[in-house]
């Protein structure tokens, strides 16, 4: 019966159809009916689960195929989905706070956790708890006491008047700052009304010290708020939206002073401040997180792995190979061509000392920290083959191909995986003639109930035997040579490729248009901070188009997105 | 409670039809004398990843029973449990992990989840209303080593155990940090004839109000500007906000002779965050806070319990962990653990030996807070008494995932839970329990979670 249940369900499930297909939050995403329904006497759900999931309310992402956005009609309209209301992420309020009072250091407060959406850090979720709203409300308290030592200076109140004028100024500039626009006459009256009885009995350091609470906590600053005039974001909504997106902050200066003087709304000042952010090292780091969220790098440095099975692996190790993916991303988005192909299928990287003998890599005569190192004939290409990539999905002592294969399955070719089906055995041990993990995960390939999924899923993992679970290369496992060949079955585009090993896999895939309308869609949700809808494939097909043309260039990508039309749409209207 | 014992059933059936007019005892005569006063408290004890079935079971019969070696360490508090053996939880449908938890206090299917998480309310939440009146607390949830592995300290569905009573309900994350609990829950608490505290305390605390006043209204007038679905968003975070001016002016507990401030445990050797930096296969390791988590456990399960005691809240969750429970257990190395729980599930293949010891030190910290709710007296009773401890995973046989066969253990007297016995079910579901719970306080209900796979509760309980 059970097997019965699970072959029905792979059946009208498919696997590797996003169509359709509403995304849990986050990792382990999925639905799967499992068990007889007593009400009805029929088999879970799994009759509607291909055509009846709608998008929910409020938590709409769902990966939209790629041939809904290859094959789109290119005369579509897109249609301009609104999402609703967002909170800052907390790495956005750390960064805010950071800018806002000059701190030297990004503040570790305490915030509630962020949602996801994919891989990425997005809230659109209302906050469900009295819980999440203190720490709200103790955040600003603490930011208040960070704040205490150096109040002076944030202040500012040389030259000015009074206590009264100086405060007057501090709720005009650093209320500005913080709604990211200017002040009503009604806002800042409420503002000093708060302010005043403190500064009469306490001073004016601690007025400033309230209103910093008050301000931290407003809904002005948690949320990004977008009222908009006529339906397209005002000048100030505009500047605020294009920092959150490329620099993950508040405007600058300079980019407010565009907003002021309404430049932001010509084309040509739109543009240029959109370059100028891009060219900026903030949004390489930005980069930089979003290969790191996307790939599932950010633990790397601190990566355990069993002493007596890798010797080698230190924490130093660790820390450099995070080193070397965070490198090599800075440079694919900064001083690089920005290109999805050379992210994922690179011939170089850029490692440290250590990482030449971890990698057996000859170390070029003329060498220093930062220039590119070729990987020729290393059996490494791209982001993929790197140890961050390879030690981050992996267990402590040995290898996760399934790990490894459904990272790039579900985040690099944006296809779904359905959970196991219940009741099946554990794999077996290790035993006679069963040694490598190709030979232990062939109990995949024979089940009807698992090959489904596992026939695309493994090879993609299995490609990647040759490097352990610390990422060293090696041609044996357990005694036995590696096999790391296999076919890339893309479902959405119907094409098998035959591969030879990893290196050659990770070029297959980044000329497929299966990763390229991912990379597209998951740069949109973490840019546009939006969810992916149904809806969506006729806006990101013109993307894609762009993107193609462009030749694969991430970059540019990224600026189609934010000077599209589309993004200074008003978002969180009825 | 005598001979007699009303079957809950012809109480509900004998409220019904003869309406509301008759009084209670007049339907049932002498026999509602016998009737047990609801439970009072309610808290769910959760542990992660099922069990191994085989060495959790008990032998024997109902009143005569012999602990399998897991549930061993409840020897001591035998009298006071109730192994409830034999339940299914077919309505969980979805992910494996995901579903299994959501459908263990809301009786829904995560399928059918609206919100991503659940399509329902949990237990402790619709109870709270009844049993946090006027209490600081509505509910109080704890989680010690929370969101490791996959989730990334994040709240996800393989870490949320409780869902808001609301027609979209959300999940509501649990308090991890031991040391922000005792401030929030003890740091004002006066424990009786000390006074009434400091003046520089409350007037920090005039600040607060004020601010928090003050917010308050700039939320009301930005909605009004913003569309529906907007205002909604930020309707429940006003909403928040006035719970905290309320708790902040309302009491601090009726304090009493039982009634005192827990111990403050040091716990700087445990970051509660520490599931932020988790790997997602356990490979990141955070040595000095998993040697913290028995402390930081038991710190826990004492501040429940003086919170029931202090009557701060009628309802508390205590949470091990999460699904997949991707952490180190170093105080169970000795005895040949130097894994994660998830590591003998599957992903170093399923390894019962090691399973039933993790699975036995869980029943320890199990009855430690069983004990711990015996030994608070109030008057002739004591707290236990008063209680219902609902002790659960999301999953029974944790190598194939399944749903059948759950692991449950009730505790406590309250509402004339009848403990000391062995109750074996064959393939009941969940549901039904879930509405045997409610009924031990006072909630008559017979049907609870997704439609149509309960009807009534379980029979003999009480």
């Amino acid at each position: 019966m059970r097997i019965l249940v699970c072959m029905t369900l792979i059946a009208a499930l498919g696997c590797g159809k996003a169509e359709k297909r509403v995304s849990l939050k986050g990792p382990g995403s999925g639905a799967s009916p499992q068990t007889e329904d007593p009400s009805t006497g029929k088999s879970g759900d799994s009759g509607k689960v291909g055509d009846g999931k709608s998008e929910s309310p409020s938590t709409p992402d769902a990966l939209v195929s790629s041939n809904a956005i290859i094959n789109a009609d290119a005369k579509c309209v897109p249609e301009v989905v609104q999402p609703p209301l967002q909170r800052l992420t907390v790495l956005q309020y750390r960064n805010a706070v950071q800018d806002l009072l000059a701190l030297t250091t990004k503040p570790q407060i305490i915030l509630p956790s962020d949602d996801l959406i994919g891989p990425f850090a997005i809230n659109t979720l209302t906050l469900s708890s009295q819980v999440s709203v203190s720490q709200y409300e103790s955040a600003g308290e603490a930011i208040s006491a960070l704040a205490k030592p150096q109040i002076t200076s944030i202040l500012k109140c040389e030259g000015q008047a009074s206590n009264d004028a100086c405060l007057k100024t501090f709720v005009e500039t650093f209320g500005a700052k913080a709604l990211r626009r200017p002040l009503s006459d009604e806002e800042k009256t409420r503002y000093l009304a708060l302010a005043t009885p403190v500064l009469t009995k306490s001073g004016i350091n601690e007025a400033a010290l309230v209103l910093i609470r008050a301000f931290l906590t407003s809904p002005n600053f948690l949320y990004h708020i977008e009222i908009g005039d006529a339906g397209v974001l005002t000048a100030y909504e505009l500047a605020a939206r294009l920092a959150f997106s490329l620099w993950d902050t508040v405007p600058d200066a300079e980019l407010s002073k565009a907003a002021a003087d309404g430049k932001i709304l010509t084309e040509d000042g739109l543009k240029a401040q959109v370059n100028r952010l891009i060219a900026s090292p903030r949004f390489v780091e930005k980069s930089g997180r979003f290969v790191s969220d996307w790939l599932g790098l950010g633990k790397t440095a601190s990566v355990v792995k069993d002493k007596e099975s890798f010797p080698l692996f230190t924490p130093a190790i660790a820390q450099a190979l995070r080193k070397e993916s965070s490198d090599f991303a800075s440079h694919v988005f900064g001083k690089g061509d920005g290109k999805l192909s050379s992210l994922l299928a690179a011939d170089y990287t850029f490692l440290s000392e250590p990482l030449f003998a971890y990698y057996n890599v000859p170390k070029p005569a003329n060498w220093k920290e930062g220039t590119a190192v070729s990987l020729k004939g290393s059996g490494r290409a791209g982001i993929l083959t790197q140890g961050a990539f390879l030690t981050s999905h992996s267990h402590p002592t040995s290898t996760a191909p399934v790990s490894r294969g459904k990272v790039v399955f579900e985040n690099v070719l944006c296809l779904s995986v359905p959970p196991p089906p219940p009741g099946l055995p554990a794999l077996p041990e290790s035993s006679p003639g069963v040694v490598t993990a190709r030979q232990r995960f062939e109990v995949h390939e024979k089940s009807p109930a698992c090959a489904g999924c596992h026939k695309v899923i493994d090879p993609l993992g299995l490609a990647m035997e040759n490097f352990d679970a610390s990422g060293v290369w090696r041609e044996m496992d357990g005694g036995e040579p590696i096999i790391a060949g296999g076919t890339l079955s893309l479902p959405e585009v119907g094409k098998d490729t035959k591969f030879q090993d990893a290196a050659d896999m990770v070029g297959t895939i980044a000329s497929s248009p299966d990763a390229q309308v991912c990379a597209i869609m998951q740069a949109y949700r973490f840019i546009a901070e939006r969810p992916i809808l149904n809806k969506d494939s006729c806006l990101l097909s013109k993307y894609y188009k762009r993107f193609q043309a462009s030749g694969t260039d991430m970059r540019a990508l990224v600026s189609d997105i934010v000077l599209s039309p589309e993004f200074r749409k008003l978002r969180g209207t009825p | 409670m005598g001979n007699f014992r009303i079957d809950r059933r012809t109480v509900i059936r004998g409220a019904g039809s003869i309406a509301i007019a008759l009084p209670f005892m007049e339907i049932m005569g002498e026999k509602a004398l016998a009737a047990p006063d609801a439970a009072k408290r309610y808290i769910t004890f959760y542990t992660p990843g099922g069990t191994v079935i085989d060495d959790w079971r008990p032998k024997g019969t109902e009143t005569n029973f012999q602990f399998g070696s897991i549930l061993q360490p409840l020897e001591a508090v035998k009298s006071k449990v109730m192994i409830v053996d034999g339940m299914n939880m077919k309505v969980a449908s979805g992910e494996q992990h995901i579903r299994g938890l959501v459908a263990l206090l809301t009786g829904t299917r995560a399928d059918d989840a609206k919100n991503g998480f659940s399509a329902g309310p949990s237990i402790d939440q619709i109870l709270a209303k009844r049993l946090s009146q006027g209490k600081k607390f509505k509910s109080l949830e704890m989680a010690v080593r929370w969101a490791t592995g996959k989730t990334h300290g994040k709240i996800h569905g393989f870490n949320v155990l409780n869902f808001e009573d609301a027609a979209d309900p959300k999940p509501i994350p649990p308090r991890i940090d031991p040391q922000d609990i005792w401030q929030s829950v003890f740091g004002t608490l006066v424990p009786p004839g000390e006074g009434t505290g400091d003046a520089a305390s409350s007037q920090l605390l005039m600040r607060d109000k004020s601010i928090l006043d003050y917010v308050d209204r700039r939320y009301v007038t930005l909605m009004k500007k913003l569309g529906a679905a907007d205002q909604k968003i930020l309707e429940a975070h006003l909403t928040k906000i006035r719970e905290l001016e309320k708790s902040l002016s309302t009491g601090v507990g009726d304090a009493s002779t039982t009634c005192k401030k827990p111990t403050r445990v040091d716990t700087s050797k445990y970051n509660p965050r520490t599931g932020l930096n988790s790997g997602d296969n356990g490979e990141v390791v955070d040595s000095s806070t998993d040697e913290s988590i028995p402390l930081v456990g038991k710190f826990m399960m004492d501040m429940i319990v003086m919170a029931m005691s202090c009557d701060l809240t009628g309802v508390a969750t205590m949470q091990w962990s999460d699904t997949e429970a991707k952490h180190q257990l170093p105080w169970l190395k000795s005895k040949g653990i130097n894994q994660h729980l998830h590591y003998y599930e599957h992903d170093g293949g399923y390894r019962p030996k090691e399973l039933a010891i993790i699975h036995n030190w869980y029943a320890s910290q199990f009855a430690y807070l069983v004990n711990a709710l015996s030994e608070v007296k109030l008057g002739d009773k004591t707290l236990l008494d008063e209680s219902v401890l609902f002790w659960g995973s999301e999953l029974s046989h944790p190598a194939d995932h399944s749903n059948t066969d759950m692991p449950f253990v009730l505790a406590g007297n309250g509402g004339g839970l009848r403990t000391g016995r062995y109750m074996k079910f064959n393939g009941v579901e969940n549901n039904k329990l879930l509405v045997s719970l409610f009924n031990l306080f006072g909630d008559t209900r017979n049907e609870f979670g997704k439609p149509g796979f309960s009807t009534g509760a379980l029979n003999g309980l009480t």
